[in-house]
């Protein structure tokens, strides 16, 4: 009624039942909707999301709640590396977490799951992401060569447009700027430290194009992270993956 | 973005056809499948275009050119939900539009953009474009050189829609302008640069049927800045207005701004603090490299909603115009003035401002000769003062340091760059602002390497900025006579600043102990250990993600 753990039954498509405590569950604004439209009582059907993956949902929205209330004591950095563990998945699974938080709306999840795709797909080549995710190449040489010489007049790398040159700036002016550019393209030049953890978080939510010039000494986490790519004028471009070492 | 209560049909109709067999099997199960088949199954196939489209939607262009290639299905998926593109406008692209603007079909955010080595797309061209994005709410134009006035009047009549206009580098004139002005009533932003085409005795630019709808102008670097005054003037509602370097008697032009709405009914009701006021929206004003007095700047005080004041290189200004200011826009929150070393406005400005305008969060100086007379004012006056940056003056030494170390307490960021300060100060800020989270010292040569090393260890919270020192490879000879010069050099400054300015009493005592604490000869590499320990620290000092 109107006690502090009203709890709302779920039925999945395998004909699982969940109960979970009412503010968990509306998280996801269909529950929500159905919750608040219909009748409080019975149990609410979920026959797109499948137990495991509802299960998974659950933990997330549990997570996320209890972490906003403040009734678990966890900082934003620590919620974050739980979110980044969270989508340390196979991709069977992240796509139907995708399909679930689409349905359910759970606007959150949406974001990082398609955050995370989208960290598979970034600095790759075409052949490369047809790889990762076994995608049919359906093009004919000539529609691809089409497409390609379309793509030259869409400025996307360096070339001066709206592009943001990092140099001799501290850290958290850095964070600043990324936070701040409309630029979609940010150059880091040689001499500039940079500290991944920061401009990767912001990289990732801004979906700009990072690129760096190499220079000695590299600290070691960008070692790791950084993927020689050719990109014409000796600039190394940066991407980013929930698995980059924070 | 809805989803399909079948997923089933989803895949059925997925471009991948490897598994025309796939069972409707709801999600997430995998009876059914064996490992294999789902090491090579595609299923991104199996999420709805506006998932697909949503997770295109954290790339940059780049990537989502190279999506593009991917299949066809992803070439479909970007191109209808691309809302930005960036184009190079050279002439060459004409052929190409008609594919282009078939393929991103939901464009509203266009960039056009020519290099001054070649030859820009022309008015077909741009007319073209116009035709096809018919929901184009934001174009930006630079270097569009072979745009004319008929062609951008015939973009305007097609673009209905558009909320923001940004031009540089163009040769097209005021008729071009105020075609756009008279056409696109819903034109909220408008930024102009460098235009070249506008000619003596060209027509004036007015705010045509804008005028209502105009919240930001922006001008920049114009010849004919005269041409622009009935557009400045006109734009009623007006929230921001940006002059740089421009051409134009814009103290008149601020007059006629600061009288706009005087004589209307609506001043009889206004909770103005002085009858002085005004209705005016304007809430941001910049002036940089303007011909403008303490004329323009008293006109400015009669709008009493202003909030940001940037001053910046204009030397007829004075303490009367900023005191003019102070006293009548009270809503102040940040303020920027660059004297230029004209030493025009100084101590008396800002003590009106402290007096008067308790909201103040920001405030930046440049070349102005302040004292501590006046910092101190402020420190004590605008306790919301929150950013502070102090630059290349002369007057600004470790008293006024120490002035606002003792008396700002919501400070929170600081930056002091080529002023006379030295270790004193670093010392004073050691205890003081409480608030203080970034600190940024540069070009300050009175302050020592060890200094802010001992600021660090004092105030563990604050992330200090400082000129890296340098970390000399070539160095390594380092106790050497030279060693000891290049290091020495510092210290009879910092010696005779300690006699001249040091205010507080046991600060010698103190100093001294901090010398001999890191050893004022200390070798260069222990510099270079200091630093390299800074840069690893910094790593944890990034609480404000």
């Amino acid at each position: 009624m109107g006690s502090t753990s009203t709890k709302i039954k779920l039925r999945t498509s395998d004909q699982k039942v969940f109960e979970v405590e009412k503010a968990v569950a509306v998280q996801s604004q269909t529950i929500k909707y159905i919750y608040e439209n219909g009748c409080p009582d019975s149990v609410i059907h979920v026959h797109s999301v499948s137990g495991d993956i509802l299960s998974k949902i659950l933990d997330y929205c549990k997570k996320h709640v209890n972490s906003a209330a403040g009734k678990e004591d966890i900082s934003p950095e620590e919620l974050y590396e739980w979110d980044a563990n969270f989508v340390k998945v196979d991709q069977n699974t992240l796509f139907d977490l995708i399909l679930a938080a689409n349905c359910l709306k759970i606007e959150s999840l949406l974001d990082l799951t398609c955050q995370t795709v989208a960290n598979m797909i970034k600095g790759k080549r075409p052949e490369e992401i047809r790889t990762t995710f076994n995608i049919k190449n359906d093009y004919t040489i000539e529609a691809e060569e089409a497409v390609r010489r379309e793509n030259k007049w869409a400025f996307d790398m360096l070339g001066g447009v709206g592009t943001m040159v990092i140099e001799e700036l501290a850290d958290d002016t850095m964070s600043k700027c990324v936070t701040n550019t409309k630029s979609r393209v940010c150059v880091i030049a040689a001499n500039q430290i940079v500290m991944m953890r920061s401009i990767s978080k912001l990289a990732n939510k801004k979906s700009i194009d990072v690129y760096k010039q190499p220079q000695n000494p590299t600290t070691p986490r960008i070692k790791e992270s950084v993927k020689q790519r050719n990109v014409g004028t000796g600039f190394i471009e940066l991407f980013f993956h929930f698995k980059c070492k924070m | 973005m809805g989803q399909s209560p079948s997923a089933a049909l989803d895949r059925e109709s997925s471009f991948s056809h490897r598994f025309g067999f796939l069972s409707s099997s709801s999600l997430g199960s995998s009876d059914g499948f064996s490992d294999e088949i789902l090491a090579n199954r595609d299923f991104t196939a199996e999420i709805p275009d506006e998932c697909l489209a949503y997770v295109f939607q954290f790339l940059g262009p780049g990537d989502r050119n190279r999506c593009s290639l991917v299949c066809k299905r992803w070439l479909c998926v970007d191109g209808w939900s691309r809302y930005r593109l960036s184009l190079d406008a050279q002439s060459e692209i004409e052929a190409s539009l008609p594919s282009i603007f078939m393929r991103f079909d939901s464009i509203t955010k266009l960039t056009l953009r020519c290099s001054r080595r070649s030859i820009s797309l022309n008015d077909g061209a741009l007319v073209a474009i116009s035709v096809r994005c018919q929901n184009l709410t934001r174009l930006k134009l630079r270097g569009c050189r072979e745009i004319s006035d008929k062609g951008m009047s015939t973009f305007a009549k097609n673009s209905k829609n558009l909320r923001k206009l940004s031009c540089g580098s163009c040769t097209f004139g005021a008729k071009a302008l105020n075609a756009v002005l008279d056409y696109c009533s819903n034109l909220e932003e408008l930024s102009v640069k460098r235009l070249r085409g506008i000619h003596d005795g060209a027509e004036a630019i007015g705010p045509g049927t804008a005028a209502s709808s105009l919240k930001t102008i922006c001008l920049k670097e114009l010849v004919n800045g005269q041409s622009f005054e009935p557009l400045v003037v006109g734009a009623k509602n007006l929230k921001a207005l940006k002059i740089i370097h421009c051409l134009g008697d814009w103290d008149r032009v601020l007059q006629l701004i600061g009288n706009r709405n005087r004589n209307g009914k609506e001043n009889l009701h206004l909770n103005n603090y002085n009858s002085n006021g005004n209705n005016d929206a304007l809430m941001e004003i910049h002036l940089e490299r303007l011909q403008v007095s303490d004329i323009g700047l008293s006109a400015i005080s009669k709008c009493a909603k202003i909030e940001n004041l940037y001053i910046v290189k204009t030397p007829d200004c004075s303490n009367y115009g900023l005191v003019s200011v102070a006293e009548h826009c009270k809503l102040l929150k940040k303020l920027h003035v660059d004297g230029w070393r004209t030493n025009r406005i100084g101590d008396e400005g800002l003590v009106a401002v402290a007096k008067h305008c308790p909201n103040l969060e920001e405030l930046v100086l440049v070349g102005v000769n302040a004292t501590h007379l006046s910092l101190g004012a402020i420190a004590s006056n605008c306790s919301k003062l929150e950013r502070l940056a102090l630059c290349g003056s002369g007057t600004i030494g470790n008293t006024e340091i120490a002035c606002i170390a003792a008396k700002c307490m919501a400070l929170k960021k600081l930056c002091i760059k080529g002023c006379p300060i030295s270790d004193i100060a670093i010392e004073a800020l050691g205890s003081g602002c409480p608030s203080l989270v970034k600190i940024k010292l540069r070009k300050c040569r009175g302050v020592s390497c060890e200094a802010g090393e001992w600021l660090r260890e004092q105030r563990g919270s604050l992330v200090i900025n400082m000129d890296a020192c340098e970390v000399d490879g070539g160095f390594e000879a380092s106790v050497s006579n030279g060693g000891i010069h290049e290091v020495g050099v510092d210290y009879p400054q910092v010696v005779s600043q300690v006699v001249d300015r040091d205010a507080s009493t046991s600060s010698n005592g103190r100093l001294a102990l901090l010398r001999s604490k890191f050893g004022l000869f200390a070798s260069r590499n222990f510099v270079a250990c200091t630093f390299r320990r800074w840069s690893n620290n910094e790593d944890s000092f990034n609480g404000n993600l």
